[in-house]
């Protein structure tokens, strides 16, 4: 494993390791377990990544536009599922989660990547990724979070649903990566803030039926 | 290269249209079926948009496996799922007198099954082989349910007449999803006309002819 990885993990990790016995709220305390939880994904994930880029002949492009998306994916999906079936499936809770887990896979992923290539970042590269590639590691987890909630209270569409999740997990991840790495780099951003759309709208919902409560 | 963007462009709109005609199927209190179905026709859009994506920005569907052909997968499975798991006990409790639409339906996976032959003998890579039999596998399993509704006589319920036409469509994306497949690994441009052509029509009108199906069966 990469040492420099291992090290940013314990870095990050270990001063949260005791937050989770202050918290006192059982809800946070499980959006902290679940972030820790996406770290160490993304610590085995990038492992998995650097062997199949190897099986593969090394191209990185062909790679991280078709192989990564799905290990990546289906990594982070496997604690999601393994909450939704083992403890509840309670919509907000499993969102929550879900998206904890793709933030955590993001901070270590943008720090492994921070620390790859530190002469070249600079203040625009650090926004890019933080509301780009980030953003993209929780939507994708949240959405299938999110579904997962909606397929397990239908059994029969259970295993057909969860395998439909996962691909439209991976495809959004692989539209992302494939167009981040292409000339046509804007594009990726437009995949990006469509994501932004769903929460965009509700906090618009909010506002209006707060304006609206208010003035009745 | 171009006709094959402008396919996988066509057969995308054409998918989103009836994916967005049928968007209410995907509230939880719908059909279970129907659900399914356009959550499979969703699986397509998604398979279309990531492969007009990836010629758009210079890459090739036959060079290497990508993850378009996963959303064909996902597609074919919802397929296979709804009529195995959905109506096929409402029609066939495996009654002799059945035995013979069984046995005519096993032609449809046959038939799917015998167009990988010239996809493994073609000139494509391994990845892109392994990818289509992976499909043709799926694309077999749901034909076989597809092929024995439209056959079978439905005396009980009257659930799978009303789905003929719908699975008439099915078996028909099926076909030209694997004319599809043959064009690819060829590098024959006239088969690929025909099955975008095909595929365009059947992935708009899926959705509205299963609607009409259900309706016609829930009154």
């Amino acid at each position: 494993m990469e040492n420099l990885t291992v090290i940013l993990f314990l870095c990050i990790a270990i001063p949260m390791l005791p937050a989770m016995y202050m918290i006192p709220d059982k809800r946070s305390r499980l959006f902290l377990v679940y972030m820790l939880l996406g770290m160490v994904v993304c610590l085995i994930a990038s492992e998995v990544n650097s062997v199949l880029l190897g099986a593969l002949g090394g191209d990185m492009r062909y790679v991280s536009s078709n192989i990564t998306p799905i290990t990546e994916e289906v990594m982070k999906a496997l604690p999601v599922l393994f909450f939704a079936l083992i403890l509840s499936d309670d919509r907000d809770t499993l969102t929550s989660i879900s998206f904890a887990m793709g933030l955590g896979f993001a901070v270590l992923e943008n720090m492994v990547i921070l620390t790859g290539s530190i002469a070249g970042v600079t203040v625009l590269w650090a926004l890019v990724r933080g509301f780009g590639a980030a953003r993209m590691h929780s939507a994708c987890t949240s959405l299938v979070g999110k579904g997962i909630c909606y397929v397990h209270k239908r059994r029969k569409l259970f295993y057909c649903g969860t395998f439909a999740l996962l691909i439209a997990a991976v495809i959004a991840h692989a539209l992302f990566n494939t167009l981040i790495q292409s000339e046509y780099r804007l594009a990726a951003y437009v995949v990006v803030l469509a994501m932004y759309m769903p929460q965009l709208l509700q906090m618009g919902k909010k506002i209006f039926s707060r304006k609206q409560t208010g003035q009745a | 290269m171009k006709y094959l963007l402008i396919e996988n462009l066509a057969i995308l709109v054409c998918a989103a249209a009836g994916f967005l005609s049928g968007i209410r199927y995907l509230n939880a209190r719908k059909a279970l079926y129907a659900s399914m179905i356009e959550q499979g026709v969703g699986c397509i859009v998604m398979a279309r948009l990531y492969q007009c994506v990836l010629l758009w920005t210079g890459g090739s569907l036959t060079d290497h496996f990508q993850v378009g052909s996963l959303g064909v997968i996902g597609a074919f499975s919802f397929f296979f799922s709804a009529n195995f798991g959905q109506i096929d006990s409402l029609v066939d409790a495996g009654e002799a007198d059945f035995r013979k639409y069984r046995l005519i339906a096993v032609l449809g996976p046959l038939y799917i099954n015998s167009m990988l032959i010239p996809i493994l003998l073609s000139p494509a890579s391994l990845s892109f082989k392994a990818s289509c039999a992976a499909v043709g596998v799926l694309v077999g399993a749901a034909c076989y349910f597809h092929v024995k509704h439209l056959l079978i006589p439905d005396v009980d319920y009257g659930v799978v007449r009303c789905l003929r036409g719908y699975n008439a469509l099915a078996l028909a994306m099926s076909v030209m999803s694997m004319w599809e497949l043959i064009a690819l690994s060829m590098g024959s441009e006239s088969v690929l006309i025909v099955s975008g052509v095909g595929l365009c029509a059947v992935s708009l009108a899926m959705v509205p002819v299963m609607d009409r199906g259900v309706k016609k069966w829930r009154t």
